[in-house]
């Protein structure tokens, strides 16, 4: 498994919300907290297909000054976030949506001594969020687990610039200030007829169903994981695996499940969609993940899995429920043809 | 039949590098990538492209100076730059643009955000496709 390169950002803060009672639709979800407070969202997970529905977050540690009390009027917003929580994000592009590479990341963090939180893909990026104390021990694990060119650095955005780009992008000359009617992007990419596979198993054994459905030819446009009890996995993976009438594989059939233990299982949903946006600085910017996941909601659609890494905003959706989303979308964010 | 051109994609946010590449590979070239200033510039010495697409605010070495370094050379100078240049939109005021906007010679200029027909219809006009 080749790639090209890492990416690194530390110093973050990472913030969690789980809803583990009964929904209560006065419960302000996290990422609408740090919009409402001005905070940007560096990395989003969000899993609402668990039964600990969670959502989590990286964010800048300066941007916390900026957290208020109360400042979604009428929500029950989230406890107030443990600035404590250091953490890093390391990425690894690009993984040309070859299901491989995701088997190949799990495997490479999920030690006992590394402490990851979640994962999330984007376009061509993996994103693995780290405990900072472990992220060197997490970026040699992946450097050493995917191969990379023999030159390579891994890049950490914001430092590894010449001084005059680190000065003006920590502290510009001049402030430009524009007003957009819509959010503006680079297309919204619309993806039906997919098959979500939600896997709970050891890394070893990901790692090798991974492998089988990339010698099947499948792709992956999107995947999210999670680290389970009993150093299991919880991997959520949108595959273009074909009709399930026409395809010739059992698409979980190398997953080991009961036969090594009962808390493993495999779940196939079919005609899963998914919409997909990049724009310009989104990952510099506050609010666009509230923008969208609030427009969806409003539209009464439901999302099943949502992430943000680097500039991407990737939103899984039930069958048939794309369309509308997109509409509902339409209305904040500019799509060019 | 002629040999598909290459153009090279250099710009430190990968999905932007991924989304520019689907877009030349649809109209027919080939597409190399590189993250940074100074693997561009590796790229570049090893693969000939006759065209590179080049972000300007980059790690380890900026867009500014690698344009600099393919017009100075006489085995590169014929390569077309086409600048992304987000700082001179949005920071049309400082040091930072006013001398090196100045003084490098790229031959072609897209504003950050990216207008893909726009940018599509630069490399056309160099490349002559």
């Amino acid at each position: 498994m080749q790639m090209n390169g890492l990416r690194v950002s530390d110093r973050l803060v990472r913030l969690e919300q789980v809803f583990t009672d009964q929904w209560d639709p006065r419960l302000v979800p996290l990422y609408r907290k740090l919009a409402a407070d001005r905070i940007n969202i560096s990395f989003l997970y969000l899993n609402y297909l668990v039964p600990a529905k969670q959502i989590s977050c990286l964010v800048e540690p300066e941007t916390l000054t900026r957290l208020t009390r109360d400042s979604v009027p009428g929500g029950v917003e989230p406890v107030k976030p443990d600035a404590s929580a250091a953490a890093g994000l390391v990425s690894a592009f690009p993984h040309r949506f070859d299901p491989a590479a995701i088997g190949t990341m799990l495997r490479a963090v999920a030690q006992t001594e590394i402490e990851w939180h979640c994962m999330a893909s984007s376009g061509s990026m993996l994103a693995i969020a780290t405990d900072y104390a472990t992220q060197k021990q997490a970026v040699d694990a992946v450097a050493g687990g995917i191969g990379l060119p023999e030159n390579h650095v891994p890049v950490f955005p914001g430092q590894d610039y010449d001084p005059i780009a680190r000065s003006l992008k920590t502290a510009p000359e001049t402030v430009a200030r524009y007003v957009e009617s819509k959010i503006k992007t680079y297309g919204i990419q619309v993806y039906t007829g997919l098959t979500l596979c939600s896997l709970r198993l050891r890394a070893d054994a990901l790692e090798k169903w991974s492998r089988a459905v990339s010698e099947k030819g499948c792709r992956f446009f999107y995947a999210c994981a999670a680290p389970m009890e009993n150093e299991r996995v919880n991997l959520e993976v949108l595959l273009d695996a074909g009709e399930p009438e026409t395809r010739d594989f059992d698409i979980a059939a190398d997953t080991p499940c009961a036969d090594t233990s009962p808390d493993n299982s495999a779940t196939v949903r079919e005609k899963a969609e998914m919409i997909c946006f990049h724009g310009p600085h989104f990952g510099d910017r506050y609010g666009i993940a509230d923008k969208a996941l609030g427009r969806i909601a409003q539209a009464g659609v439901p999302v099943w899995l949502a992430g943000c890494v680097g500039a991407t905003v990737s939103i899984v959706l039930p069958p048939h429920a794309a369309k509308k989303a997109t509409k509902a979308l339409s209305a904040a964010f500019e799509m060019p043809d | 039949m002629s040999e598909k051109k290459l153009v090279m994609v250099v710009d430190d946010d990968p999905d932007l590098v991924e989304a520019v590449s689907m877009k030349l590979e649809s109209k027919d070239f080939r597409v190399a990538k590189a993250y940074d200033g100074q693997e561009a510039m590796e790229k570049i010495q090893a693969e000939k492209p006759a065209l590179v697409i080049l972000d300007v605010m980059m790690p380890r070495k900026n867009g500014w100076v690698v344009c600099d370094e393919i017009k100075k050379d006489e085995g590169l100078k014929d390569i077309s730059v086409v600048m992304l240049t987000a700082v001179g939109d949005a920071v049309p005021s400082t040091s930072y643009t006013h001398h090196d906007g100045k003084t490098t010679l790229a031959d072609d200029y897209v504003p950050k955000p990216i207008d893909m027909g726009k940018l599509m219809e630069i490399v056309d006009d160099h490349l002559g496709s």
